[in-house]
């Protein structure tokens, strides 16, 4: 028996092979609340781009050193 | 897949929700299986997958309806399995596993324990091969495909778990 065979038989014996199973509830609503929900912008993120827009706005050399970031 | 599936998938990459869920309610079950595998917790799986079914329609138009969508889906929940690993190392001080499945009480108790330790302290990448290759026994090429690796990359973190268990028990005085 090699060294990988040996270690395989160990662990399997503190972690047994998982057997066929199934969700216990439908995961459909949590999925579809969830892709849908973060799809919209947060008031964090509106403000983080009315922020970004006015900067540009008030220094607009600074869209040169953004691009250069970017 | 036929061209009924093939519709299904192109519809799916528009954005179309009633597809999204055909989809889901067709390979819900076998990524669920394959989450389990490397979660090894039954509360977690279910968390992953959700996070990989949000990720996948997240990600829809970089899917190319040509291909399988099990092997993409199964790719992207490897991924969410991966950093749930990870989650929960950092958060639990090298804990990786969860496991809910009961171990054999046949084996050396001193020495399951040691193994389990020895485990857990396996960076999550090493983790994530050696529970898919040495306790779920799936086919080095399955666990290629999964993570996106070439199969000697697979191998070659299989044979690195092994040697690093090997060297966690011998500093906590057990042979393998």
């Amino acid at each position: 028996m090699t060294d990988e065979e040996r270690l395989a038989r160990l662990l399997r014996s503190a972690f047994p092979p998982t057997t066929a199973s199934v969700p216990t509830r439908d995961l459909w609503p949590a999925i579809e609340g969830h892709s849908w929900t973060r799809d919209e912008w947060s008031w964090i993120d509106l403000g983080v781009a009315a922020a970004a827009a006015l900067a540009l706005a008030m220094f607009p050399s600074a869209l040169w050193l953004l691009a250069y970031h970017l | 897949m036929g061209h009924h599936d093939d519709d299904l998938l192109a519809q799916f990459v528009h954005g179309d929700e009633g597809a999204f869920e055909s989809l889901f309610r067709e390979f819900e079950a076998e990524v669920y299986r394959w989450i389990r595998r490397i979660v090894r917790d039954a509360s977690a799986a279910e968390d992953v997958l959700v996070e990989s079914f949000w990720r996948a329609y997240r990600g829809r138009a970089r899917f190319d309806p040509s291909r399988s969508f099990g092997a993409w889906m199964r790719r992207i929940a490897t991924n969410a399995a991966l950093d749930h690993l990870r989650a929960v190392r950092r958060h639990a001080g090298g804990r990786g596993l969860g496991e809910d499945t009961p171990a054999q009480p046949d084996a050396d108790p001193e020495l399951r324990e040691a193994i389990t330790i020895a485990f857990r302290r396996l960076p999550p990448r090493l983790q994530i091969v050696a529970v898919l290759a040495l306790i779920e026994d799936q086919p080095y090429g399955e666990i290629a495909e999964a993570l996106d690796l070439p199969v000697g990359t697979v191998k070659s973190r299989v044979f690195r778990a092994t040697r690093a268990l090997e060297k966690e028990l011998g500093r906590m005085g057990f042979r393998p």
